[in-house]
């Protein structure tokens, strides 16, 4: 039992050393809701600035835990042996995401008519852990021509920036990431992407979400997660979104 | 007996051979007016409808409330009579509430004297509840975190904090919990530099920087590792239920697990989320008008949750004579 400032990332999120991804981040979107600044359960808990090292600390340990390679260069610094193989499978995590790795919507938000390419069902705990999708033939073409433009330039941030879509798309582009990039390592659905780019806030979902969707995109891109979901969500508020 | 010797016989010592080992199930949480008597009532009437015998005890001195929300009248007898000698045994003052193995002692009478109770006299009502001869006997305790509130809790097997929705309700409910920890903490250290740093724990603004019992485990650890390993234990053990009541959303009734996991987080103090009591007109009707809710005709979401709970709560009691999650043994 240690304070949460002596805890490592698996503590932190309390899931064991060997949890699959889906596990991971089930526990971070937890973490995440139940230390929120609005949240009901922290009021009155411990000091502002505590509250604010905790969360730094939770983001810290989605950002290395959720990063197959970061977790990996972690495990060896904590000493964690690689993972036995067993013949066992996995056992699924609580609340698992589909099996077409979609992430499931709110439950008030309607799935928008004709705009994403895939049907998002409900769907019950699978029997095991989902397996990847297959990799695509060895002759599936001829290559996608290699994408040798430059980086836009980062724009400039300092300490009064306000983070609109239009800036999170210009910082995304300066870091040579694609949306779907950005989809797949948030998992965050790129329907919610592309609007929160667009400023769409009567697309996107409640603001408990998004918030998280702020958060997540906003450590993507190494941004300060405060920062970014507290100055998009004031945009917001003022358009009546 | 000294002082010393009797908080060591309640919240150190296993029952002693007069105890008959029934499961005391203490429901607090702080804020006043969040349902406590209501739930305990309920509750308590569905572990009787479940055939065990069971003992609703009103220890909110000076505000009893429990007779009204099992919709009887104020009796006769109560625990005031008790304290006050009137009646020799607790066993007299327990009162028929009309359903089968359900009885109540239900709160004191007077005011002034009841919410005032010596420490001796706390200290035999609590021995005589340990004595009581029945299978499960729930206490319903007052607001706010006095010694008497704080010690009626200490003293249980299952200690139960009861939470609504509202950052009123939290901020009274953490500081139920540390006040609780510290107040079990207070009665079992008995070596004086460590006590000096216990009662330091209890100022807001200490010059020791303990603002929450890891802080306090870690700077005894500082002083005596072996007597911090001894408080790394107690707090581990310290363990609450955990209730929401008038749970208004799908995000209330998640509330008790994320309060679960910030409390582990920060206090270090576990809690066991056991569920929730939906927010519903038939709750105040009930009570206006005087009707037990669990005993309506009809069935209802809050029918379904208490009697949730009733079910959770069975699956903790301990085995006779083991300890529980009131004050850890």
């Amino acid at each position: 039992m240690k304070d949460f400032r002596e805890q490592n990332y698996y503590e932190l999120l309390d899931v064991p050393v060997y949890a699959p991804p889906a596990a991971i981040e089930m526990a971070y979107r937890r973490a995440a809701a139940t230390f929120n600044a609005d949240s009901v359960a922290v009021y009155a808990l411990f000091p502002p600035e505590d509250l604010s090292l905790l969360r730094r600390r939770i983001e810290e340990a989605w950002a290395v835990l959720g990063d197959p390679e970061r977790r990996r260069a972690y495990d060896l610094d904590l000493g964690i042996p690689p993972r036995p193989v067993s013949a066992e499978p996995e056992p699924p995590p609580e609340n698992p995401p589909p099996a077409l790795g979609v992430p499931i919507p709110p439950e008030n938000v309607p799935a928008p008519a004709g705009a994403v390419e895939e049907p998002l069902p409900r769907v019950e705990a699978p029997a095991q852990a989902p397996l990847p999708p297959a990799p695509p033939p060895q002759d599936a073409g001829p290559a996608a021509p290699l994408d040798l433009a430059p980086c836009p330039r980062m724009p400039e941030i300092g300490p009064d920036t306000v983070f609109d879509g239009h800036l999170l798309r210009q910082i995304r582009q300066a870091r040579g990431l694609s949306l779907e990039k950005v989809a797949d390592k948030t998992k965050i659905n790129i329907y919610y992407l592309r609007n929160i780019e667009e400023d769409k806030y009567k697309e996107l979902p409640a603001p408990v979400y998004t918030r998280g969707y702020l958060r997540l995109l906003a450590a993507a891109l190494k941004l300060d997660p405060e920062r970014v979901v507290r100055t998009y969500l004031e945009n917001m508020k003022k358009a009546g979104g | 007996m000294n002082q010393v010797e009797i908080q060591g016989e309640l919240f150190e010592s296993p029952p002693a051979d007069g105890d008959v080992g029934g499961c005391i199930i203490a429901v607090g949480g702080g804020k006043g007016g969040i349902g406590k008597s209501l739930l305990t009532a309920n509750i308590g009437i569905c572990l009787a409808q479940a055939g065990h015998r069971v003992v609703l005890v009103d220890a909110d001195l000076g505000g009893a409330n429990l007779h009204t929300c099992l919709g009887i009248d104020l009796p006769n007898l109560s625990l005031s009579d008790f304290i006050q000698r009137r009646a020799e045994r607790l066993q007299d003052v327990i009162v028929d509430t009309g359903i089968p193995g359900l009885g109540l002692v239900s709160g004191a009478h007077d005011f002034l004297a009841s919410a005032n109770i010596k420490y001796t006299q706390k200290v035999r009502v609590l021995r005589k509840i340990r004595q009581l001869g029945t299978d499960i006997i729930m206490l319903d305790l007052g607001s706010g975190t006095s010694f008497n509130v704080l010690d009626f809790f200490l003293s249980s097997h299952l200690g139960m904090i009861i939470i609504v929705p509202e950052p009123t309700s939290l901020e009274n409910s953490y500081r139920f919990l540390r006040s609780a920890f510290y107040r079990l903490v207070r009665l079992r250290e008995k070596s004086r530099p460590l006590l000096e740093i216990v009662e330091k724990a209890l100022e807001p603004h200490n010059q020791l920087n303990i603002r929450t019992p890891y802080d306090l485990v870690r700077v005894v650890s500082g002083v005596d590792p072996a007597r911090g390993e001894q408080y790394r234990a107690w707090l581990a053990a310290f363990r609450p239920l955990l209730v929401v009541n008038q749970a208004r959303s799908a995000e209330d009734r998640k509330l008790g697990a994320a309060v679960a996991l910030a409390s582990q987080k920060v206090l270090g103090i576990g809690l066991d989320a056991i569920g929730h009591v939906d927010y519903d007109d038939s709750v105040w009707q009930a009570v206006r008008s005087r009707t037990v809710l669990v005993l309506g005709p009809q069935d209802s979401a809050v029918r379904r949750n208490l009697w949730q709970l009733a079910r959770e709560i069975e699956k903790r009691l301990p085995s006779r004579g083991a300890a529980g999650g009131g004050a850890p043994r």
